[in-house]
């Protein structure tokens, strides 16, 4: 039999993930999680894990070096792979919306050409071309993207929204919701096939713990 | 400046020694299956007129970017599949008589790079088409020479998966989705995103039946077996008819003796271009993506004016050798000539006639002036994977070197070529 490789985000979803696949009787210590390794091999069920950057995580599963892997939705939006996604994890739970000043509110049509900073200019794109049918400018930035509407980089953002505090302490606003955001379990299109009996029951497992929950 | 003198341009790659060699031995093997099947070889250009692909409708075709204009401002463009020209071959040159006609080819194609990075951009498309039948008999053909083709090149775990495009098309007439609607959920039930299926159902008005079929969608593939569990799921006439066509389908892959090979995905629904019928896709472990597409164009001829019935695939035969490199963990066997003739100038006639005797035993004998000195043509060979040299100097005497064991054979050119000096 060969490894089950599962690509997973570093950090909060990557233990939120571990905890769930280990009630689906997938086992992995803890301990080894938070030691500095990347990769973490369990030889006796035969399953190999390793942890990635977040939004690195789509790719190695495309590629077929991981054969499942947990991302979320916003990754998923925005790199656009060839992919099964086949569970919505529920945790990492959030919005991607557009938001800027308040009053803005219920006048961004108004504005045209407008300027849109964003970590996921895809994300933007698609929303405010296909689904608005609207041309806009795209601003790309790595980080602190809220901080562009108040120094005039740009009129508004598109950003991943949890709680809104980050918004509110400056003076932000949600002015229109784009869809809900979670983790989702995605699986190589060819290891799905080739390894369709392990995966299945993985999935199996998984969707009745989260039925469960 | 011409600092870009030194690279290839993204997606384009130098093939090179063992790597180069295998595949043009996997190449011309394929050639062999083909021509055993009664096939045809076929030669069409690498620039068409963009208008052809234009017709196919199909969008990878039309998104290629290597676009030329001709001199009446006509945009040519590189070939991005060869079914298409296939398909104007057959509906533009051939007579009533050569139908069904039965090609192969082995070639170039050029296309953006499918995935995000990481893909050839020029790559090799070694496939067979059979362009004038709608029999069952001739998917069943294609997809056993698929298998065969998988096989040729040397692989033996994969996998090839059947579809029907029929059979989500029809849903989608039943459930009464527009284009739009039924390109989104394409889409969604190609990634297995069964939440996302759901969503999208919500509020709709539609029978139950058809409901749990597109619920379910994502969710039927396997093995044969699943065709059962499908044909409990519905009532409908169109359905059931495609449902008979694959379980004939798959007694005549039994009886070509495939069926270990074989899996079925109702959801399999990727790109459907200009694919009307059974369609399938080959993979394999080690390859992240599909190594070989192939399927049923029936309405693809009619665009070149003679609607007829058509099938075929191909296999992109850089892909399969990697995904076979990595799957057998060893690096392709490197080509080399089986000896070196090294000669003294004045000894060159005496060189030549060793060198076309030993040939004409079949050995591949490579001849080099020796310019250089003993130790510097071990060094050349031993890196080059050739196993014997043989030094002809000016009386005739020989040297032979056998790299493997180390010893030095001494004779003459008499005795090498027997009677033949």
């Amino acid at each position: 039999m060969k490894y089950l490789t599962i690509a997973l985000p570093k950090g909060r979803l990557a233990e939120l993930t571990l905890e769930l696949l280990q009630k689906a009787g997938i086992q992995c210590k803890s301990t080894e999680l938070k030691s500095r390794k990347l990769i973490i091999e369990d030889n006796e069920n035969l399953v190999r894990f390793f942890m990635a950057k977040p939004s690195d995580v789509p790719v190695y599963v495309e590629y077929g070096v991981a054969d499942l892997g947990v991302v979320g939705k916003d990754t998923l939006m925005e790199e656009s792979r060839e992919l099964y996604e086949v569970l919505n994890l529920g945790f990492g739970a959030c919005r991607m919306a557009v938001a800027g000043p308040a009053e803005l509110m219920g006048k961004l049509d108004d504005i045209p050409d407008k300027r849109v900073a964003t970590k996921y200019p895809k994300v933007a794109r698609d929303y405010f071309e296909l689904v608005k049918k609207e041309s806009i400018e795209v601003i790309k930035l790595n980080g602190s993207v809220e901080l562009a509407p108040l120094v005039g980089l740009s009129e508004v953002i598109v950003d991943i929204v949890e709680s809104g505090r980050t918004l509110k302490e400056n003076n932000l606003v949600v002015l229109e919701e784009i869809c809900d955001i979670s983790a989702r379990l995605v699986v190589n299109k060819v290891s799905m096939k080739m390894k369709n009996d392990r995966i299945r029951e993985l999935i199996s497992g998984m969707r009745k713990e989260l039925d469960n929950a | 400046m011409n600092k870009w003198k030194f690279y290839n341009p993204g997606g384009m790659q130098d093939i090179l020694k063992g790597n180069c060699y295998n595949k043009r031995e996997a190449e011309e093997k394929l050639r062999r299956l083909y021509l055993s099947n009664g096939f045809m070889e076929i030669e069409t250009p690498v620039i068409e007129f963009y208008d052809v692909f234009a017709a196919s409708g199909s969008e990878t075709a039309m998104n290629s970017p290597f676009k030329m204009i001709d001199e009446k401002g006509r945009i040519l463009t590189l070939r991005p599949d060869m079914t298409i020209p296939a398909a104007r071959v057959a509906s533009t040159k051939l007579k009533s008589n050569d139908l069904p006609a039965k090609f192969f080819y082995s070639g170039k194609c050029f296309r953006t790079a499918e995935y995000n990075g990481g893909q050839m951009r020029e790559f090799t498309q070694s496939g067979a088409e059979i362009i004038g039948s709608g029999s069952l008999f001739y998917d069943g053909l294609m997809i056993s020479t698929a298998v065969d083709a998988m096989k040729t090149i040397g692989l033996d775990e994969f996998t090839i998966e059947l579809g029907q495009v029929d059979f989500f098309r029809r849903l989608m007439d039943l459930a009464a989705f527009n284009e739009e609607d039924s390109e989104k959920i394409r889409l969604l039930i190609d990634s297995k995103d069964f939440f996302g299926v759901e969503e999208m159902l919500v509020g709709r008005d539609m029978n139950s039946e058809v409901r749990a079929l597109i619920l379910n969608l994502p969710n039927l593939y396997g093995e044969k077996e699943m065709l059962q569990e499908v044909r409990g799921m519905t009532t409908d006439s169109k359905l059931l008819n495609v449902l008979d066509q694959l379980s004939e389908l798959l007694e005549i892959l039994d009886d070509f003796g495939v069926s270990e090979f074989i899996s079925v995905d109702f959801g399999m629904v990727s790109r459907l271009d200009y694919y009307t019928g059974i369609i399938f896709r080959g993979m394999t472990y080690g390859m992240g993506f599909p190594i070989l597409g192939g399927g049923r164009y029936d309405t693809l001829c009619g665009k070149f004016g003679k609607p007829m019935p058509a099938t075929g695939f191909s296999l992109g035969v850089d892909r399969a050798l990697t995904a076979l490199y990595r799957n057998k963990g060893k690096i392709p066997e490197e080509y080399s000539a089986d000896s070196i003739i090294c000669f003294e100038a004045s000894a060159r006639k005496d060189a030549m006639m060793v060198a076309g005797a030993l040939r004409g035993q079949g050995l591949n004998i490579e001849m080099s002036p020796l310019e250089k000195n003993v130790e510097d043509i071990k060094k050349h060979a031993t890196a080059k994977g050739i196993k014997g040299i043989i030094i002809v100097t000016d009386n005739g005497a020989i040297n032979i070197l056998d790299l493997k064991s180390g010893t030095t054979e001494k004779t003459d050119i008499k005795s090498l070529i027997g009677g033949a000096s």
